[in-house]
């Protein structure tokens, strides 16, 4: 697909325009020293560094990217690890030099990676509100003018002249996102870091970003996340090894990528599973074969649907019985906070392995997890926590359900309607 | 180029593949204009590192001068109990080698200035875009600040020892920027290398001790022999020889030589700033995990 979608001829609103813009590194340290040298003395002295040229050792971290951001428009970026979003923020404000292509910028680019930049433990809160926020290229006076509502906005109230390092990790990061998010930029490129304080302050930074969208500020949003691009951007470019892959209206750009989720990251439960059992390390007599699910059938699936019947399973080879034995689940995102989803453990119905090959099974009426990826992590543990297997990285798709969407999970669920006659019958 | 075409009505800030120098008037342009825009930060950073450094510690400033009057006292003994021998001074030894070690101390504070300042600030640096002549303002100024602290102890023992200052002495202060100038420029050289090969941080400390017994610190100039052409030539020497002359009364330094170094001092710090901030991206993108 042609970028073109996304990158129309830049107008008069245009407050930040991406042209071809390409970035190379070398994974190897002394190569890339020695690169870093030879580049910094070549453009010391005025010597073009034929940069668009990868040299030995060297891959495109970002290649050939374009795109406009304009006034009020909040763009996604999706992309999995390494695909160069971050690397392509760095170079957007400022900090990297492209190696082929041409950025403008017009007005004030605030990076939303860089919260509590310069602060001090020893200094007071006060103080280093007035160096974080002239870092981020604020005057005396603008701070004077915005200092209570920072101190407002991030609750700490009398903290405000106790050290930094007195301070709660959540009052830290409360005081770093209220100075950043009170710059007023014309540009915010976030980073996936709206992780800050509790659910009610982070449903107050939500608030204020909103607030900053209808003032005309332009969002450049970078997730793993689809459920936090969806909500909040029209247009989404996808980035794939450094290189735009689609790039439009938000809901196509994130369907594709969660096909691609889909395909690269777990090929087929099967196949998968196998590998991670493989990868299982266990005592002496157990041997994992392969870990699967099936349907309500009983065919193997490749990927279980939300919402659905499915039922998870362990094959396994004993060459002695194994009494007692407990399997506990740790279901975690495979992406962004890597929350635990849900820990299930067999821990009050205690199995006994037989001799010889068996199957552990677990049955999910309803698959109450949403769409998307997810790792497992398996432990099967004797009487008094004895060690018999565990494996990490065994990772599956969930496929979506028409049900599911807008949904945190699957709430198995039935409406009826109960005519007032019938409720007052079965009452006499 | 684009720079020729009608100006846009915000100003606009645009990045590529050319080399910087090869738009030196926008080069120059763009750091007098953030210089001048981040002219407050500069303050508040001296400022920060000033009370954030001597905050935690129960001698607070008295910790600016210790180091100096440690090594004068221990100089000065060396020499009364005869372990070194050198040859007397014009004016008492103690006021001698205490004007010598302070003025050392800058330079070496200078030197080290970019180097510490681009380590301290490696966090903000590959984070947020600053520029990065702020950060060596900032560290200049904190020199300055620690040697108005030494100055005003040294003022105390130049009472107590009675020495004579002359009118000349409004010299000093032009001197002593000019002297820090020409430290910040090789620091300026030194510190984008640091961050890279980490040899120079393993390296500079055994080079400056060197470098401090082959400058007249706690010895005069030499008049003959090796010592008094390594002397002469090496850049550290002749502002400091002329600062201490000058405040102790003695004689007047060649007020030709002095010019030429001040030109050189200055000349040489303009350029390795340039340079600084045009390595800087380059140093971002390697030395920064």
């Amino acid at each position: 697909m042609k970028e073109a979608a996304t990158a129309p001829n830049p107008s008069s609103d245009t407050l930040l325009s991406v042209d071809g813009i390409s970035k190379k590194f070398c994974r190897r340290l002394k190569t890339s020293l020695a690169y870093g040298i030879r580049d910094m003395t070549r453009d010391l002295i005025g010597i073009r560094r034929n940069s668009s040229v990868l040299r030995d050792g060297e891959f495109w971290a970002v290649h050939n990217v374009s795109f406009n951001l304009n006034r009020g428009e909040s763009v996604g970026l999706v992309g999995a690890n390494g695909a160069g979003k971050t690397t392509l923020l760095k170079v957007l404000s400022g900090l990297l030099k492209p190696d082929d292509g041409t950025v403008r910028v017009r007005g004030r680019i605030a990076p939303l990676i860089a919260l509590g930049a310069g602060f001090k433990p020893v200094l007071s809160g006060r103080e280093n509100i007035y160096v974080n926020l002239s870092i981020l290229g604020l005057t005396m006076k603008e701070i004077d003018d915005r200092f209570n509502d920072i101190v407002d906005f991030a609750e700490l109230g009398d903290a405000i002249d106790a050290p930094l390092q007195t301070y709660s990790s959540g009052m830290g990061a409360r005081l770093g996102f209220s100075c950043a998010i009170h710059m007023e930029p014309d540009v915010l490129l976030i980073d996936e870091v709206l992780a800050v304080g509790d659910i009610r302050f982070r449903t107050k930074c939500y608030r204020k970003l909103a607030d900053l969208r209808r003032r005309g500020t332009a969002f450049l949003l970078v997730s793993h996340s689809p459920t936090a691009i969806l909500g909040s951007c029209d247009r989404s470019i996808y980035m794939g090894g450094g290189e735009v892959l689609v790039a439009g209206p938000t809901p196509d750009v994130i369907r594709r990528y969660e096909e691609d989720l889909r395909n690269i990251k777990a090929p087929s439960s099967g196949k998968v599973g196998v590998k991670a059992a493989a990868k299982a390390v266990a005592v002496e007599g157990f041997k994992m074969e392969e870990i699967y699910f099936t349907d309500a059938r009983g065919t193997k699936v490749e990927s279980p649907i939300s919402g659905e019947p499915v039922t998870f399973r362990i094959r396994c080879v004993c060459s002695k019985e194994f009494p007692k034995v407990k399997t506990t689940l740790i279901i975690r995102e495979a992406f962004g906070d890597l929350q635990t989803i849900l820990t299930l453990s067999s821990g009050d119905v205690p199995v006994s392995l037989p001799l010889g090959r068996s199957e552990i099974l677990l049955d999910f009426p309803f698959l109450g997890l949403q769409s998307g990826l997810y790792t497992i992590k398996i432990g099967l543990t004797a009487e008094k926590l004895e060690h018999i297997a565990a494996t990490e990285s065994f990772r599956f798709y969930v496929g979506r359900n028409e049900h599911t969407q807008h949904c945190l999970f699957y709430q198995p669920c039935e409406w009826q309607v109960i005519p007032e006659s019938t409720t007052t019958e079965a009452a006499v | 180029m684009t720079s020729l075409e009608t100006p846009p009505p915000v100003a606009e800030l645009v990045y590529s593949a050319e080399p910087a120098v090869w738009h030196p008037l926008t080069l120059l342009r763009r750091m007098a204009r953030e210089s001048w825009k981040f002219r407050e930060l500069v303050i508040h950073l001296v400022v920060r590192d000033l009370r954030a450094q001597y905050r935690q510690s129960l001698l607070g400033y008295v910790w600016a001068f210790i180091p100096t009057v440690a090594t004068a006292i221990a100089f000065s003994l060396a020499k009364d109990s005869g372990v070194l021998r050198i040859p007397n001074t014009r004016v008492d030894y103690v006021v001698f080698v205490m004007a010598g070690t302070v003025l050392w101390q800058t330079f070496t504070d200078a030197l080290n200035g970019p180097i510490q300042a681009i380590s301290n600030f490696k966090g903000v640096l590959n984070r947020i875009y600053l520029p990065p002549e702020v950060i060596i303002f900032a560290k200049i100024g904190e020199v300055f600040v620690n040697l108005s602290i030494n100055l005003i102890m040294l003022a105390i023992v130049f009472a107590v020892y009675r020495v004579s200052v002359g009118p000349i002495v409004i010299l000093t202060p032009l001197l002593l920027l000019l002297f820090i100038l020409e430290a910040t420029a090789i620091g300026l050289v030194l510190a984008p290398l640091s961050v890279l090969y980490h040899d120079v941080l393993k390296g500079l400390p055994i080079i400056l001790t060197f470098w401090f017994v082959l400058t007249p610190v706690v010895y005069a100039p030499p008049s003959e022999g090796g010592l008094a052409v390594v002397v002469k030539l090496n850049p550290a020497t002749h502002f400091l020889v002329a600062i201490r002359d000058i405040a102790t009364g003695g004689p007047l330094p060649n007020l030709w030589t002095l010019a030429i170094a001040g030109a050189v001092s200055l000349v040489a710090f303009t350029i390795t700033l340039i340079a600084f901030r045009v390595a800087m991206p380059f140093v971002i993108e390697r030395g920064s995990a």
